[in-house]
């Protein structure tokens, strides 16, 4: 019989050691502060759904923060004003076909040293490695030529005008003797080892000991006036002294953080935004609807090449699928309920509405939400309807198709609800495949695997040329991991690709040249339907004012900011944000 | 007796041998391949830089060479205590430091929540049999609670003592911005999220142990002993008490025994909890196809299993007279 | 029959037969929740076709008058014709009808009788379409894995020698290896395969029969060596007609209670599976209808009817199976009956 005595004994002796593996992972920790302080501290969240561990700002799986708090960028971009603002470079832009940029003077990096033309040219020239993701724009690159403070870049042939452009506002400015042995296979990783300490010109360092890579990121505040906006009164020194981005672990933490006041800035979609500010629980951009500002486009993307489903490949097919989706429904419902628009037949974000060629909208695009067009069309197309009621392939065979979003995305899983239900509606057999993340992003739509996915992949930007590049970039890469970064739909189409590149290499000051390629380009989306854009997702952000006062809003005057921690939108304008909140 | 352990240690070697093999197969298993998962996050372009770098990678993981090989050195790096690389959000952090850090908080659930859920459910199984009004109300909620989703105990605790009545807080380890250190606010910060899903683990565990310990001893006081006991006249709590001491021990095994069964409860409660144990870096490792943690973990959760069923298989023998002597009369 | 003192499975086998109730371990792995074995049944003598109709006739009697029994029994079949007249109930359809208001509570009104989602699904169709489709994964499943652990058990129980050596050491293994991880891994393998409730059913089925194999070989073995199987052995009849004349009917009861128990478990299992994510797609089960309402935060929400009912249908559908077979048990085994 096992007695009670030593059942007490076993008990705390594995209690014990329990505790104490425990706090061998915080041998570090000793002698200091219990917590951060809270009226001291700034917490984010709904960016980071994984370990921030990787400190390599060059990817995209970087630590909140890393490109816009640490490294900054010689332009940073406001797309609300569509105007570039000058940051670590005073001036920067294409005169003639040469690219002039001025470093900004007096600018230090944390380790102490001082950014120079020379430090600018060592990060442009890391362009070189194959997978860094300015390579082919890099090899246009005739030469760099330093004077003093001022490079000037010139090009073979002519100039990618959009994407150097683009590259300027988000090209991380690092210190090059940190990147010494970065390469093709460690390009966005290199950094994620631990001890790694980032290095950078922006307002904060990372806190080591306040950090934990499952938690989150916890970035500190330089000294007074070293960071070089504030002492040159180009923004004033952010408020906050500590910055902490906290790791998404599930939906009911990232709501419950916002509304116990846990979180200041959430960054998440988060289901009933419109009761919380009714209730005034949290405020948005906006304060009605649609709350936030567009985003991406949301869009249903199609395996154009997909050898199982012939259907997909055919253009009038998918403008039939196009036409059976209830994007009303999707917006004006449910989860959504007015806090996302309608898409455009484009898709090109509102940011963009100069660039649409409107009328040609009205004549060529498809329908929305129109499932008699749908089957009308699918009919015109020779596609007949089965035994079952579905529609079947040309050849009679039958056709049956699936659609994928990431597991636990619900928003997109009620969507998916909608798509299936007006799909089937029009007579397409859909089916629902459920996955998470990783096995729908990464293994299916990167190799090419799936029939129908939601997606939304490209960002507000300042030129929709980095929509089309996502939507016509060719080659198309059929083997290994597969389309990684663009043309998830292996839309095959030289001529469309010809135009983009073509768009690229107009300079800015055609913008009658522009406007015709654009053009262009959208009648080949209207006609071609390669993605079938849906909806515009929002800049999702809720904050609280318990702790931090005096956030972004359409309503006040000079406060017309993006307040997301996202990558790429802190050297948008989210670091104004940073540095305009005070103290409540 | 020395037979008996010969053939025990035989079969456990056996076992290693197959669940060794097992989860070295799974990444092989698995779709998708981890090495196109960390490419994905790559811009790449063309063909050649593709093969470039998918071959120093094949050569890091060792994936190019034959099958035969890579079963071999994974034998030799599971003895240097090397399980890997994170292939995901976590890259390149070795599988075993994530491990060393999410299993503490596991074992600190798992260990008490299984002990004391044991103790408790026995002491009140044992008590209810055979009598009437106590077992009227103990064995249905014993049954209820061992028919429970663990999952959807887990999420009506949460609901319960968490929203509802909000007591505790729910979710992460400690509380945001604290920084773990030897104190006794921390200490009191992790106590606060450690409680419910503890709780919640224990009464499930619990509901199994009161019905498995009251069926035994109900056997027990029916069996013919008792009943001889009975008929000498000895006091009903003597015959209760020799009837505890015979049905406590094959819920010795059933601990060991439902051991695997048990982890499976506590992976899938840290997840509703988002409770940083070994359950939610399994989770977000199925997530993200992060093969090399998933198979970390498993060897783990098998290596302890095992362990815990040798040690009762032993335990149980120096424990219990009877097999003591069934083993002697097996060998004669 | 080859002389072995004592069949030797894990610990509870170990102990002699007189004073230990083997089938004692009440408890079994191989199922993600405590499983409770049915007690082992001591047949006494062969069973004689006369005798045996009285024995049905008392256990009849004893049965319509075990409490325990008829509410199982009742909790089940209340929820099994639920399932079958549901879907007449639920006009909506669980998934794609998306008309009904956003999260609305429990109301008659439009028959949303147990409210909606956020998305304006209703929860009720989706609770009858999980209900039925929890007793397809726990028929099915539960009856994978008591056919597979039934051959295995006979035949190594009855065969014994090198046969029983190789088919103990394979359960064993499986035994030894958590069952959650080898369905984490064969669920993520067969993804796109997994198309509705059936393929994960046969998945469940297939690696949770070891318990029951095990079980089962002891409870043989023992029978084997009783004269009524020597007599019959003697009189020159085959293994199998041997297995299941002689054998399979005196351990009928219990077979019956352990599929009562793999169907329970592998409801569990399912649910499990379903709630992390890898459930299949199309269809709508308890296990991801928790999910849902998980990551629509419908905890701090307070949405109740939407993960409240189907953890409970689990829990009364499962308890009420575990319930039964206590009843059963003390219906077969007359010393067990309260006096």
């Amino acid at each position: 019989m096992v007695s009670r005595r030593k059942l007490a004994v076993s008990i705390g002796i594995v209690a014990v050691a329990a505790v104490s593996l425990l706090a061998a992972n915080w041998a570090g920790a000793q002698g200091k502060a219990s917590s951060l302080p809270r009226n001291q501290l700034l917490i984010t969240s709904g960016t980071a759904w994984g370990a921030e561990s990787n400190f390599n700002p060059f990817g995209g799986g970087w630590a909140t923060g890393m490109v816009g708090l640490v490294n900054e960028t010689l332009l940073r971009y406001d797309p609300l004003t569509d105007k570039y603002i000058p940051w670590l470079a005073t001036k920067a832009g294409f005169n003639g076909k040469n690219y002039v940029i001025q470093v900004r003077n007096g600018v230090k990096f944390s380790n102490g040293k001082k950014l120079t033309a020379g430090v600018v040219v060592s990060d442009l020239k890391f362009g070189a490695i194959k997978t860094a993701y300015w390579n082919t724009l890099y090899k246009t690159v005739k030469k760099l030529k330093v004077k003093g403070n001022t490079i000037t870049v010139s090009f073979k042939g002519k100039p990618s005008y959009i994407q150097w452009q683009n590259l300027m506002w988000n090209l991380p400015i690092v210190w090059p003797g940190q990147f010494s042995g970065i390469n093709a296979t460690n390009f966005t990783t290199l950094g994620s080892a631990a001890g790694w300490a980032p290095i950078g010109t922006g307002p904060y360092v990372l806190d080591t000991s306040a950090s934990d890579p499952a938690t989150g990121v916890v970035w500190q505040k330089r000294s007074a006036k070293s960071w070089w906006a504030a002492a040159k009164k180009v923004a004033s020194s952010p408020a906050p002294t500590y910055i902490q981005d906290l790791v998404n672990t599930s939906n009911t933490n990232a709501l419950e953080g916002l509304l116990k006041n846990i979180e200041d800035l959430n960054n998440n979609y988060l289901p009933g935004i419109q009761t919380l500010v009714s209730k005034g629980q949290a405020q948005t951009y906006f304060p009605g609807k649609p709350y936030d500002l567009a985003a991406n486009t949301a869009w249903l993307e199609v395996n154009t090449a997909k050898a199982s489903s012939p259907a997909l490949g055919d253009p009038k097919f998918r403008r039939a699928l196009a036409e059976a989706v209830n994007s009303y429904k999707i917006t004006g419902s449910g989860d959504y309920d007015g806090i996302t628009t309608v898409a455009n037949q484009t898709g090109l974000l509102k940011v963009w509405k100069k660039w649409i060629d409107q009328k040609q909208v009205n004549k060529l695009g498809f329908k929305v939400a129109d499932v008699t067009a749908a089957k009308a069309d699918l009919a015109a197309a020779g596609y007949k309807v089965g035994s079952n009621g579905f529609v079947n392939n040309k050849d009679g065979s039958k056709l049956s198709l699936t659609i994928e979003v990431p597991s636990g995305w619900s928003d997109w899983e009620a969507a998916r609800s909608i798509i299936v239900s007006g799909e089937r509606a029009a007579g397409i057999d859909v089916n629902v495949v459920t996955g998470s993340q990783g096995q729908v992003q990464t293994t299916d739509r990167n190799q090419g695997k799936y029939d129908l996915e939601v997606d939304n992949a490209y960002q507000i930007s300042d030129n929709p040329w980095t929509y089309f590049n996502g939507i016509f970039h060719l080659p198309i890469i059929t083997t290994g991991s597969g389309q990684t970064f663009a043309n998830y739909g292996r839309y095959s189409n030289p001529t469309a690709w010809a135009m983009v590149k073509k768009l690229d290499q107009t300079p800015p000051t055609d913008v009658k040249g522009r406007k015709t390629l654009l053009s262009a380009l959208e009648k080949v989306e209207l006609t071609q339907v390669p993605i079938i854009p849906l909806w515009y997702n929002g800049i999702w952000s809720q904050t609280q004012s318990k702790y931090w006062k005096n956030w972004p809003s359409s309503t006040k005057k000079g406060m017309h900011f993006i307040p997301c921690m996202w990558g790429g939108y802190l050297q948008m304008t989210g670091i104004d944000t940073i540095t305009h909140i005070k103290k409540a | 007796m020395r037979r008996y352990f010969a053939r025990k240690l035989i079969t456990y070697g056996f076992t290693f041998f197959a669940a060794v093999t097992i989860d070295w197969v799974i990444p092989h298993l698995m779709p998708g391949d981890p090495i196109l998962n960390l490419m994905s996050k790559l811009q790449i372009k063309d063909q050649a830089t593709f093969n470039a770098i998918y071959n120093t990678y094949a050569k890091g993981f060792r994936s190019n060479l034959p099958l035969w090989k890579q079963y071999y050195y994974f034998w030799v790096s599971l003895f240097h205590g090397n399980l890997g690389i994170s292939v995901s959000t976590n890259f390149p952090t070795p599988v075993t430091t994530l491990i060393q850090r999410a299993a503490p908080y596991t074992l600190g659930l798992l260990i008490p929540a299984i002990l004391l859920s044991w103790f408790a459910g026995n002491k009140v199984g044992a008590m209810a049999a055979r009598r009437k009004v106590l077992d009227n109300s103990v064995l249905p909620v014993s049954y209820a609670l061992t028919a429970t989703p663990y999952q959807w105990l887990a999420l009506v605790v949460a609901w319960l003592l968490a929203f509802i009545f909000p007591f505790f807080p729910i979710g992460r380890g400690y509380d945001i911005g604290a920084i773990p250190q030897y104190s006794f606010t921390f200490f009191f910060d992790l106590l606060k999220h450690w409680f419910l899903p503890f709780f919640s683990l224990f009464l499930v565990y619990f509901g199994g142990w009161a019905i498995g310990m009251r069926n035994m001893i109900i056997y027990e006081l029916e069996s013919d002993y008792s009943h001889y006991l009975e008929a000498l006249g000895a006091p009903r709590r003597l015959v209760r008490k020799y009837a505890f001491r015979n049905a406590v021990l094959p819920q010795v095994t059933g601990l060991a025994l439902q051991l695997g069964a048990v982890l499976a409860g506590a992976l899938v409660t840290e997840i509703v909890f988002t409770y940083p144990g070994l359950g939610f870096l399994l989770y977000n490792a199925i997530l993200n196809q992060d093969y090399f943690i998933i198979q970390g973990v498993f060897l783990l959760i098998i290596i302890g299993v095992l362990i815990a069923n040798f040690v009762v298989d032993i335990a149980y023998v120096l424990i219990d007279p009877r097999a003591r002597i069934g083993m002697q009369g097996g060998q004669a | 029959m080859k002389k072995r003192a004592k069949p030797e499975g894990k610990a509870a086998a170990i102990g002699t037969d007189a004073a230990l109730p083997e089938s004692g371990i009440s408890t079994e792995p191989g199922v993600t929740h405590v499983e409770q074995t049915p007690p082992e049944k001591k047949p006494v003598k062969a069973p004689s076709k006369t005798a045996n109709m009285g024995a049905v006739r008392e256990m009849l009697y004893f049965a319509f008058r075990n409490p325990k029994l008829l509410i199982g029994l009742g909790v089940v079949v209340f929820f099994l014709v639920l399932a079958l007249v549901g879907p007449y109930l639920a006009i909506h359809d669980p998934l794609y009808n998306i008309n009904g208001p956003s999260a609305h509570g429990p109301m008659l009104h439009h028959h949303y009788y147990l409210g909606t989602t956020p998305e304006g699904l209703d929860v009720f169709a989706q609770f009858v379409e999980g209900l039925r489709l929890a007793f397809v994964v726990g028929l099915i499943g539960g009856g994978v894995a008591a056919v597979i652990g039934t051959v295995v058990g006979f035949t190594a129980g009855y065969k014994g020698g090198i046969i029983d050596e190789v088919l103990n050491m394979i359960t064993n293994i499986v035994l030894c290896i958590p069952v959650f991880c080898l369905l984490i891994v064969i669920a993520a393998f067969a993804r796109n395969q997994i198309k509705g409730a059936v393929p994960e059913a046969l998945i469940i089925g297939f690696v949770t029969w070891p318990w029951a194999a095990r079980a089962l070989r002891s409870q043989t073995f023992s029978l084997s060596s009783r004269e009524f199987v020597s007599l019959a052995r003697l009189s020159g009849e085959s293994s199998w007609k041997i297995i299941f004349k002689e054998i399979a009917p005196n351990v009928s009861s219990y077979l019956f209670m352990m599929f009562i128990l793999l169907f329970g478990g592998a409801i569990l299992t399912a649910s499990t599976l379903d709630f992390i994510g890898l459930g299949p797609g199309n269809v709508i089960t308890f296990g991801q209808m928790m999910q849902n309402a998980f990551n629509g935060s419908a905890l701090l929400l307070g949405y109740w009817w939407w993960f409240i009912p189907p953890g409970l249908a689990i829990t009364l559908i499962v308890g009420g199976a575990y319930f039964m077979n206590v009843g059963l048990d003390e219906v077969f085994n007359p010393r067990l009956r309260e006096m």
